[in-house]
């Protein structure tokens, strides 16, 4: 039988020490620099190259209608926003105020950060969608104009069968996933948060 | 006036040890114990230049590894609570001496304890002050003493258990 200061003593004469060196520390610091590095110049590079792309298409492609031309410039405004919220969410990592808060604090900013971060993604996930399903469909006037029935038809069929998989299938998986993930976090944080109440 | 680097390096050789056994308390195992002192490290040294003297600098360090265990067991939620007893038990380390066993026993004992049982316990046994405890997990003193008796009570408990088999 020990009391608690017997366990105390044991304690404070443990041998127990942390492996990493600050050396070892300074080398994560710099590989986690050069990662943000690597990946926010990965997405811009992405990005650009695909702004390119669709930059020449539009400038040396005639188009017959003006909804050709707004359809350009969705997608255009769609890879922008894109771009914007990648860098910003990158530049927001690690850089929070609430790391310094209190445990009940910092638990309750994960809990709603966590929430709103779900509704952002699908939200956006659904913005997406509508934006692309009303890109193709301003394109497809143009197609209807120049292009044969059955190539018409082969466009239409691809365009809904996206549509349809990015709405019926990938986004009910996400939200599923993402969910289930959702309800298990909150469900752990909201039984910490009792304990420092 | 101190440089960064050497403001930091003043901090991890004064509070590694301490951060380490808080994670380890935690996590009840030593990888992810230095994984989140490393990590710990690398939240203090990104916002350094952020601290504003409001308290001490070691409460400071304190808050940011309990948030980080915090944000780890959310990650890693699988082998948080009852589980990890079991992913304790089945840790083939060897213990070399009895009292490294001893240790490695109290180890399993904390792990058995609620979240903010484990972060309290680790402080008051590395004799942290009472009251930079009661600051760091945002607590009054008075509540801090009464929890404190509790936590003391019941780690004794289940280590003296764990001892008689």
């Amino acid at each position: 039988m020990k009391d608690f200061e017997e366990i105390k003593r044991l304690w404070l004469n443990q041998s127990t020490e942390p492996v990493s060196s600050i050396d070892e520390i300074f080398v994560r610091i710099n590989e986690q620099k050069k990662n943000y590095t690597s990946k926010l110049l990965t997405q811009t590079i992405a990005v650009a190259i695909a702004l390119l792309f669709i930059l020449t298409v539009w400038l040396t492609a005639t188009f017959i209608t003006w909804t050709s031309h707004l359809s350009m410039v969705i997608v255009i405004c769609c890879l922008i926003y894109y771009c914007r919220i990648q860098v910003a969410d990158y530049l927001k990592i690690n850089k929070t105020a609430f790391l310094f808060k209190r445990p009940d604090e910092y638990i309750s900013y994960l809990k709603d950060y966590k929430k709103s971060r779900f509704k952002l993604n699908t939200k956006t996930y659904q913005i997406y969608v509508i934006l692309i399903g009303i890109s193709l469909f301003l394109f497809a006037i143009e197609m209807y104009y120049i292009l044969p029935f059955l190539l018409l038809l082969v466009y239409i069929i691809l365009s809904i069968g996206w549509i349809v998989l990015c709405q019926l299938f990938f986004m009910k998986q996400y939200n599923k996933r993402e969910g289930e993930r959702l309800e298990e976090i909150i469900n752990y944080l909201e039984r910490i948060s009792q304990q420092f109440l | 006036m101190k440089t960064k680097e050497s403001l930091f390096k003043e901090l991890f050789e004064k509070n590694s040890k301490i951060i380490y056994h808080l994670c380890y308390g935690y996590t009840g195992d030593g990888d992810s114990a230095n994984d989140l002192m490393q990590e710990t490290f690398i939240k203090v040294w990104q916002n350094l230049d952020r601290f504003r003297n409001q308290s001490q600098i070691s409460t400071w360090v304190y808050r940011i590894a309990i948030n980080t265990c915090l944000s780890f067991l959310r990650v890693e939620k699988r082998k948080a609570t009852d589980e990890i007893s079991d992913f304790i038990l089945e840790n083939t380390i060897e213990p070399i001496s009895e009292k490294e066993e001893q240790v490695e026993q109290l180890y399993k004992c904390i792990a058995q304890l609620e979240e903010n049982e484990r972060i309290i316990i680790t402080l008051v046994l590395d004799e942290v002050p009472y009251s930079e405890i009661a600051e760091i997990s945002g607590i009054t003193e008075g509540n801090l003493r009464v929890k404190i008796h509790r936590i003391k009570n019941k780690l004794t408990d289940i280590y003296n258990r764990y001892e008689r088999f």
